[in-house]
Formats: C-alpha cells, sequence, structure tokens
C-alpha cells in the first residue's frame, strides 16, 4: 500500500491530508483563513499568503500524526498548483517541492479544479465517471466534461465573478459578514425568493457559460436604487431577507439551468458537483429535483470535501499509477484555461 | 504611517544570544550549511563548510525563484558526500526583500529543517549586508526600496567583522532617512545606487557589497542561534510593513515617527 501527502494552498485554507492509493483517507487537516479575511469582506491575497507560510508545517505535521505516518513512509507529494492565488500557491508549491527532494520521492502535480470533482468519487465510495462536472466556489464557477478521472475537459466558465465571489460581494452590500455564502443562505433562509426578480446571464440560450456580475449590480441597486451611492447597509428585517433570498435563487436557478443544458447536450447521465457553493442547501435541494426529473445520478460530497481540502488531491493516485510525475521545475500558475 | 519598526527583536526574540561562542564553532564545522538568499531579483543557494563556500549557484532572474529552488538544492545535495540529514542545517535570508522571493526561501528551509531534522537559523538580509561590508566602514547604512515612497533602512556599526545593529530596521520615507545620516556612514544594500543618483555627496560602498551574497548570509549566519521547532512553525520573513489592504485600513499619521539616532556621530 502506498501513503501520499497532499497540499492545497490555493486561496484561504490552509491544508494537509494523508490517503492512500485506495482513496482512503488517514487524515484531512484544514486551516481556514476567514478570521483574517472577515474584516475586508474578501480574500486578501497578501494576506493569505502569509498565513500560509506560518500554518503550512504545523497543518502537514498534525496530519501526519493524525494518519500516523512517517516521513519516510509516503511514496509521493500531491499539491495543488493550479489554479488559485499565484503567491499561495507558491508557498505550497515550494514545500512540496523541497519534501520530493529530500524524501527522494515523486511530486504530483494536481489541478484544484480536477481535485474538486473528484471529491465526489471519495464521497461516493465507487467510480462517478463519466459524469458532467460543475465546480461552484469562491474562486471558480466551471462546466467539465469528465470522461474519466484524468480526462477532463471545460465546456464553459464564468466570463465575470465566480459564483461564491458573487455571495461573498452581496453579503459585503447587505452586511452579512464574510465568509458570504453562509452568512447569505442563513438570512434568505426567512426570505422571500420571488421578492426581487434579479437577472439569470445567459439563461434563454444555449452557452454553457456563467456571468454574475450584472445579478451583483442589480442587488446593490435594489439596495441604493440606481445612483448606487453606499450608505448603511439594509438593516436586519424582510427587505434584507428579501434581497437575499431571490439573490441566491438567481444564483441557484442559473447553475442548476445550466448544469442540465450541459447534461443534455453530452447526453451524459451523471452529475458531479464540488466547490464551497455546493454546500448551499438551496441548490443541493434544486439540482436534485431537476436530476430526478432528468434521471439522473447526482453526486454532491459532504461539506467538509465541498470546501477547500487537501484529502480530494487524492486524485493524484490517478496520475502515479499512469506515472505522470511532476519535474521540480514545477510552478504556481494562477490560471488554467 | 511611517514608523521604526523592532521586527528582527520581535520576530526573534532569542537571537542575538551566545554569538560569539556558535560563531567559532560554526567556522570550523566541516558538515555543510545549505544557504538560501532569495530576498532579491537574483536568487541565490549554495553550501558552506569550516568557514567557506563550497559551493553555489544562481537561480535564474527570469523565473520565478520557486521553480528553481528545489532543482538547485537537488543538485547541491548530489554534489555533497553526505545526505542532508547529516549537513550542520540551513541558513535563509529573511529579509527585508521581495515578499513572494522571501516566501519561497523561507518556506523551503522550513520544509528543509524539518524534514531533515537539522537546525535553522533565520538571517536578516540587513545583516548579511552589513557583514560583507563590514570591513570598508566603521558605520553602514544598508537601505532597500520599499517602494511607494518609502525604504528600508539600518544602521550598522562594524568592527572587526562582526557588525552590530545600532538601530532597529526602519521603514522611513527617503527625506526622513537622509535627515538621519551623517558623515561617517557608509551606504551599502540593494538601493545603494538610487541613493548614489539621489545624493551625491553621500560615501557609497563598493557596488559589489550592495547585494546579498551567501559569504554575507554565512557570516551573520554563524552569529546566530537555531531556531527552537515552535519558532521555526511560527517563522515569517522580515515584512516590516503590513498588506497593503491592512496599510490602508490603518489611519493617517499625523507626523512622522523618527526614531532618534543612536550615535551623533555617524
Amino acid at each position: 500500500m502506498a501513503l501520499f501527502l497532499g497540499i492545497e494552498t490555493s486561496c484561504d485554507e490552509t491544508a494537509a491530508a494523508v490517503f492512500t492509493d485506495q482513496y482512503e483517507i488517514r487524515s484531512s487537516i484544514v486551516a481556514s483563513q476567514s478570521r483574517l479575511h472577515a474584516p475586508f469582506t474578501g480574500v486578501v491575497p497578501e494576506i493569505a499568503a502569509r498565513a500560509h507560510l506560518q500554518q503550512l508545517l504545523p497543518v502537514i505535521d498534525k496530519a501526519l500524526t493524525e494518519a500516523q505516518c512517517r516521513l519516510e513512509e509516503l511514496s509521493a507529494i500531491a499539491v495543488h498548483h493550479t489554479p488559485g492565488l499565484v503567491g499561495s500557491l507558491l508557498v505550497g508549491v515550494a514545500a512540496a517541492k523541497m519534501l520530493a527532494v529530500l524524501l527522494r520521492i515523486p511530486l504530483l502535480a494536481v489541478n484544484h479544479i480536477h481535485s474538486h470533482i473528484f471529491a465526489c468519487r471519495l464521497a461516493a465510495g465507487g467510480d462517478i465517471f463519466p459524469c458532467v462536472g460543475l465546480v461552484v466556489s469562491g474562486g471558480h464557477t466551471v462546466l467539465l466534461r469528465c470522461e474519466g478521472a484524468t480526462q477532463m475537459t471545460v465546456l464553459g466558465g464564468t466570463r465575470d465573478d465566480a459564483a461564491g465571489e458573487a455571495f461573498d460581494k452581496v453579503a459585503a452590500l447587505l452586511g452579512l459578514g464574510f465568509p458570504g455564502g453562509p452568512a447569505v443562505e442563513r438570512e434568505a433562509a426567512t426570505g422571500d425568493p420571488t421578492a426581487y426578480n434579479f437577472p439569470r446571464a445567459f439563461a434563454d440560450d444555449g452557452r454553457l457559460e456563467f456571468s454574475f456580475s450584472g445579478l451583483k449590480t442589480a442587488v446593490l441597486y435594489a439596495c441604493y436604487g440606481q445612483n448606487a451611492r453606499r450608505s448603511e447597509p439594509p438593516p436586519p428585517g424582510p427587505v434584507r431577507a428579501n434581497l437575499a433570498a431571490s439573490f441566491q435563487a438567481a444564483v441557484v436557478d442559473i447553475l442548476v439551468l445550466k448544469a442540465k443544458q450541459a447534461l443534455r447536450r453530452t447526453g451524459l447521465r451523471r452529475l458531479a458537483v464540488g466547490g464551497g457553493v455546493a454546500a448551499n442547501k438551496a441548490l443541493r435541494q434544486a439540482l436534485q429535483r431537476m436530476c430526478d426529473r432528468e434521471r439522473v445520478e447526482l453526486f454532491i460530497p459532504p461539506l467538509s470535501l465541498c470546501t477547500d481540502n487537501a484529502a480530494m488531491a487524492a486524485w493524484a493516485v490517478e496520475l502515479w499509477k499512469q506515472g505522470q510525475f511532476a519535474p521540480l521545475d514545477l510552478d504556481a500558475e494562477p490560471t488554467w484555461l | 504611517m511611517s514608523v521604526g519598526l523592532p521586527a528582527a527583536a520581535s520576530a526573534l526574540p532569542e537571537k542575538f544570544k551566545n554569538e560569539q561562542a556558535m560563531g567559532e564553532q560554526d567556522r570550523t564545522d566541516t558538515r555543510p550549511w545549505l544557504l538560501i538568499e532569495t530576498s532579491g531579483q537574483i536568487g541565490q543557494v549554495g553550501l558552506a563548510a569550516a568557514g567557506r563556500i563550497v559551493a553555489g549557484q544562481s537561480l535564474d532572474p527570469q523565473r520565478r525563484h520557486a521553480r528553481d529552488l528545489a532543482a538547485a538544492v537537488e543538485s547541491l545535495i548530489r554534489q555533497s558526500s553526505l545526505p542532508p540529514s547529516q549537513w550542520a542545517g540551513v541558513m535563509v535570508s529573511i529579509g527585508p526583500g521581495s515578499f513572494t522571493g522571501l516566501r519561497v526561501g523561507v518556506m523551503s528551509a522550513k520544509t528543509f529543517a524539518y524534514v531533515t531534522g537539522r537546525p535553522l537559523r533565520a538571517v536578516p538580509t540587513f545583516a548579511a549586508v552589513a557583514a560583507q561590508t563590514a570591513s570598508v566602514a566603521d558605520y553602514v547604512w544598508v537601505v532597500a526600496d520599499a517602494l511607494r515612497g518609502q525604504l528600508y533602512a539600518q544602521l550598522f556599526r562594524g568592527g572587526g567583522g562582526d557588525p552590530q545593529a545600532e538601530t532597529p530596521l526602519l521603514l522611513l520615507s527617503w527625506e526622513q532617512w537622509r535627515m538621519q545620516v551623517r558623515d561617517q556612514a557608509v551606504i551599502t544594500g540593494p538601493a545603494a545606487a538610487v541613493v548614489a543618483q539621489r545624493w551625491p555627496e553621500l560615501p557609497i560602498a563598493p557596488p559589489q557589497t550592495h547585494l546579498p551574497t551567501l559569504a554575507g548570509l554565512y557570516a551573520a549566519g554563524c552569529r546566530l542561534p537555531s531556531l527552537s521547532r515552535e519558532q521555526l512553525f511560527a517563522l515569517e520573513p522580515l515584512y516590516v510593513r503590513p498588506s497593503y489592504a491592512e496599510e490602508r485600513r490603518l489611519p493617517s499619521p499625523s507626523a512622522p515617527d523618527i526614531p532618534p539616532s543612536s550615535s551623533g556621530s555617524c
């Protein structure tokens, strides 16, 4: 049995995990930076990179300890090297490469988006391919055609903000705090999702793309009027709850619609959804309803595998089996499309 | 806000203890120290043992330090007759300098120490530059561009190749720093050439002393204690200033905070 160490530093979670070549997760440690970014109502790249540098070794150490694994027992090092915040990725890549050099074991370069899809495979405990993949997070909103674990092609993505980024920005507009996803979801729970008819970009055509900037602006105008002069956010009450619920409904509608279009276009009968926004209950329920109607099998991992983590880097086992090792001059790549 | 930050002292509170004893021991140790310097545009990696640099290479300035540093260390491992677990340890330049470059160097050094169990010494970059300039003058100002109209500066008193910091590491406007400079000090550091253009009347150290070298890093590192495990885990570069986002949230200063010079003669 081979043991692997996975490393994740692509955004604002510092994570490490130990897993086996049978996809058994021996440990998965995540150190969140939410508290550091909360005053800025969004992730600050420099603050994120600084925090990764301080947290990564303790997180790795804890992952190894929990897994009862010694460094010399590792067979390979897997690291998310793309996509993400480059300053953050560099911290993980630098550590991973030094580990690989000193332990004289292979380095595996892992695509963070592919890992989010593979989280569904981990949660399912069996094969999920071929499938349509939908990754929705603070940094990404993308649809993929996944013929196999290492055969994923992009069907379409966002033209501007990611869905999770829109949640963060609307949460800031409404004075709900950071991170925005859970905050908006809580507020939306008591609101009327039909109170405001916010735009659903590209709903009327078949392109597999997303756009959330117009939606974000529509919420801004609904809050502050067309002149959009910022003042105090709406106070707690029905207006704020209705704004949150209507915004969430617009995001959910368009994500579900585009996933359905992708399924119909590809003819695939499975949908795998990953990323932090996939933790949203309204989205999960709406996707389930759509998949039931379409007679499609839906895979969504539990919350711990939706948000950024290193266990999902177990995708690297596929690379390891194929002997696809990364060179030592592996670089961090902020974009991958 | 312009402030003098005793960053070196706060980040590593146990530094500068038992300097002389540790220096003598290190200069006779034949086991190699891994040296990592990534504070500037040209990164350097090397090995030093028994008081001299025994191997070294510069990283390609056209590529990120992160791309080539690990491969350079692997090359050094192949050159060494000892495995890394038997090396003396690692010395790393911790700034001030390029935030990203420093993070790559510091993360690599921390990982080296963690994997091998060997000691890590965190060397302030200006102490390394002062060490390589100590023979030039009794007083040395080390300066580097901090961008946004400011510079990092620190005054060292030389003497016998063992420079001592006379001021904390300062973050000042260029004009504020110029008011601190007295006659006897020479100027060195990555921004020395800019100082020479701006104030031609100031004495500038020879150009080969301006940028941190592996020799300077080693000389300064030999006078420092190794970090404990807790310090190793918590180690970060001498950023001196907060992130830009945090800086924008700080209140504007009503007046610059310039610490007094500790010596009136330099």
